[in-house]
C-alpha cells in the first residue's frame, strides 16, 4: 500500500460523519445544552459551533464540540463582567451537569456515567453590533480577557487547503499525547506548509512539516489570525512545549526514515463493532493470570 | 537523597528501551524528580484494537520493589470503586499483596502486558457482560479481608490486625508464636510456610501501608475488630 492510500485510510477511518453515532450524541447533547442556556439564561444568546467541527478538522480518536454562547455588546441579561457571564453559564449548567472550567471554556462531563462529554461551551461576549470579535473570559494567566473572532479563526484553518495535514497532526497528537495545544498546532501547520508552498501528497507534506518542525520550532512565530497584534501566543507555545515538539518531530522523522508510518498515525482497524465486541467477550479466556480487582472509597 | 533512577542509570535505561520498542505511543518522561510513562496504550484483542486508551504511569520512588501506578487519564471510565479505582483516581490492579501472582519480574513490560492490559480487559468485558472476568474483591478492607483469609483461612479483623503488625515489624523466625493466636509457634502451625512464602514475595512496605489502613478503619469503627467472614 502506497504511503499516501495509507494516510488517507488513516483519515477516513477518523472521519466523524453527520451521520455518524459520534455526531448524533453530540448534537442531541448539543441541543440539550441549547435549551439549558436559552431557558435559564437568555433567548438571545448567539450559539453555534465552533472548534474542529466548524473548521472541518474533527477527528474520532478525539473529538469534541466546541459551542460558542456570546451575548450581545450591550447586554447585561447574562451578567456585566465577563466573569459574571462565565460564572451564569457555569451555574446554568451545573444542574444537569459536571461543569470543570477551563481556561476560557466549560467543560461538560455526565453527573450519571461520570464521564467526559467532550463539550466545551466557550462563553463571551461580542465587541460590537457587528457580531464579529467577541471578547471571552480567561481564569488564567495574567489577562482577563480575550479578544478573538470566531469566524476568522475558522476561515484561517478551513480554508488554508491544509486540513488533510492538519488532521493527521491532531492524530499523531493524540496518539503520542503530544502536549503542544491543538490550537497551536493547527496554526503551526498552515504557517510551516503555507511557508514552504507545499502542494505535494500527504506523505511528502507531512514529511516536510516535520522536517521544517525540527528546523525552526525554537524560533518560528505564529500569530493568532483573530488578533495578531493582540494576542501573544508566546505563553501557550513556551519554550517547554518547542521542545518537545522538537523532540517529538525527530521522533517522526526517524520513523519515517525506517517506513513505520504505522508508529505516527496508528493502524487502519477494519473490524467493526460487532467484531470488536467479540474480541472483547472472547479475550479473558486467553488470559491465565488475570487478577481480582480491587477499590476503595475509603483508601 | 537520590531516586531510583540517580541510584540506577541502567535500569532507567532499560525501562525507556523496553517502553520504546514495545509501545510506540507511550513515552517515559523523566521531570528530574519523577519517571512517568505517558501517551496512548492501544488495547489488542485477538489482533484488532478495540480501544486506545490515554494512560499515565507513575514510576514509584522504590521502583521495581514499589508497584507503579496506573492512571487512566482520558475520562474513559468512571473514578468509582465500583469500577475499581482508589480514591486518587488510581486503578487498583490487585490487593498488592498478590503482586506476586500478577508481576514477578521487575520489567515495565511484563507490567504494561501483564496487570495494565489486564486491567483493561476487565473494564471493557465488564462494559459489555456486566461481569468482570477474573472476579473482584470487594471495597476497602473487606477485599484486604479475602486476600487474608484466601491465603490463611483467617476470618476475623483481630487476628488480621495480628498478622499485619508481625509482617510489618520484619522479622520472622519459627520460633516466633505464630499470629494466628493458636499458641503454636510458626515452625509448628499450619500458617508457617504460608508466612515464610508471604514474607519472601512481599514488600515490607505493602504490609505496613496494609496495616496503616487497617488502623484507620479501626479507628473509624472499632467494631470492625469484633466482625468475624
Amino acid at each position: 500500500m502506497s504511503k499516501d492510500k495509507y494516510l488517507q485510510d488513516v483519515l477516513d477511518q477518523e472521519e466523524v460523519g453527520d451521520k455518524s453515532k459520534e455526531m448524533k450524541a453530540l448534537r442531541q447533547e448539543r441541543d440539550n445544552v441549547e435549551k439549558i442556556l436559552r431557558e435559564k439564561l437568555s433567548s438571545k444568546l448567539s450559539i453555534r459551533y465552533g472548534g474542529s467541527k466548524a473548521k472541518g478538522t474533527m477527528n474520532k480518536m478525539s473529538y469534541d464540540l466546541d459551542m460558542t454562547s456570546y451575548i450581545g455588546s450591550g447586554d447585561n441579561e447574562v451578567g456585566e463582567t465577563l466573569k459574571e457571564i462565565f460564572d451564569q453559564h457555569k451555574k446554568a449548567l451545573s444542574e444537569d451537569y459536571y461543569v470543570e472550567p477551563k481556561k476560557s471554556a466549560l467543560r461538560l462531563k455526565s453527573k450519571k456515567a461520570q464521564t467526559d462529554l467532550c463539550i466545551d461551551v466557550v462563553p463571551g461576549r461580542f465587541v460590537d453590533e457587528k457580531k464579529e470579535d467577541c471578547y471571552l473570559y480567561q481564569n488564567e494567566g495574567e489577562k482577563q480577557r480575550l479578544k478573538t473572532n470566531l469566524s476568522k479563526h475558522i476561515s484561517h484553518i478551513r480554508d488554508s487547503g491544509y486540513v488533510p495535514e492538519i488532521r493527521l497532526a491532531k492524530i499523531w497528537k493524540t496518539l503520542g499525547c503530544v502536549g503542544a495545544k491543538t490550537f497551536i498546532l493547527e496554526l503551526l501547520v498552515v504557517k510551516i506548509l503555507g511557508d514552504e508552498k507545499a502542494k505535494e501528497g500527504l506523505s511528502e507534506n507531512m514529511k516536510l512539516f516535520y522536517e521544517k518542525l525540527y528546523e525552526k520550532i525554537e524560533t518560528i512565530v505564529i500569530v493568532d489570525p483573530a488578533n495578531p497584534q493582540g494576542n501573544d501566543l508566546s505563553n501557550i507555545l513556551t519554550t517547554s512545549v518547542r521542545l518537545e515538539l522538537k523532540i517529538e518531530a525527530e521522533i517522526a522523522l526517524k520513523r519515517i526514515s525506517e517506513d513505520r508510518w504505522v508508529d505516527i498515525f496508528g493502524r487502519i482497524e477494519k473490524a467493526d463493532d460487532k467484531t470488536k465486541t467479540a474480541a472483547i467477550i472472547s479475550a479473558p479466556s486467553s488470559i491465565s493470570n488475570g487478577a481480582k480487582l480491587w477499590g476503595s472509597e475509603k483508601f | 537523597m537520590k531516586n531510583w533512577f540517580q541510584k540506577n542509570p541502567k535500569l532507567l535505561a532499560t525501562l525507556r528501551e523496553e517502553v520504546e520498542d514495545n509501545f510506540p505511543f507511550l513515552r517515559v518522561i523523566n521531570t528530574g524528580r519523577k519517571v512517568v510513562i505517558k501517551g496512548t496504550y492501544e488495547l489488542v484483542l485477538g489482533g484488532i484494537i478495540v480501544e486506545r486508551l490515554h494512560v499515565l504511569i507513575v514510576i514509584p520512588d522504590f521502583f521495581p520493589r514499589e508497584i507503579p501506578a496506573l492512571y487512566e487519564v482520558g475520562g474513559r471510565f468512571p473514578k468509582t470503586a465500583k469500577r475499581h479505582f482508589f480514591l486518587s483516581t488510581k486503578a487498583c490492579l490487585f490487593v498488592e499483596e498478590e503482586r506476586f501472582k500478577y508481576w514477578q519480574s521487575n520489567s515495565i513490560k511484563d507490567f504494561i502486558n501483564g496487570p495494565v492490559r489486564n486491567f483493561f480487559v476487565s473494564q471493557v468485558h465488564y462494559e459489555k457482560t456486566g461481569e468482570w472476568p477474573f472476579g473482584d474483591r470487594s471495597h476497602d478492607e473487606e477485599g484486604l479481608m479475602e486476600f487474608y483469609r484466601e491465603y490463611f483461612d483467617i476470618h476475623n479483623y483481630r487476628v488480621l490486625l495480628r498478622f499485619l503488625e508481625y509482617f510489618a515489624a520484619g522479622k520472622i523466625k519459627g520460633s516466633h508464636k505464630c499470629p494466628c493466636e493458636s499458641g503454636r509457634s510458626i515452625k509448628g502451625c499450619k500458617h508457617g510456610q504460608g508466612i515464610l512464602d508471604l514474607n519472601d514475595n512481599v514488600e515490607r512496605q505493602v504490609f505496613k501501608k496494609s496495616l496503616r489502613r487497617l488502623k484507620l478503619i479501626i479507628r473509624q469503627d472499632p467494631k470492625v475488630l469484633t466482625r468475624v467472614i
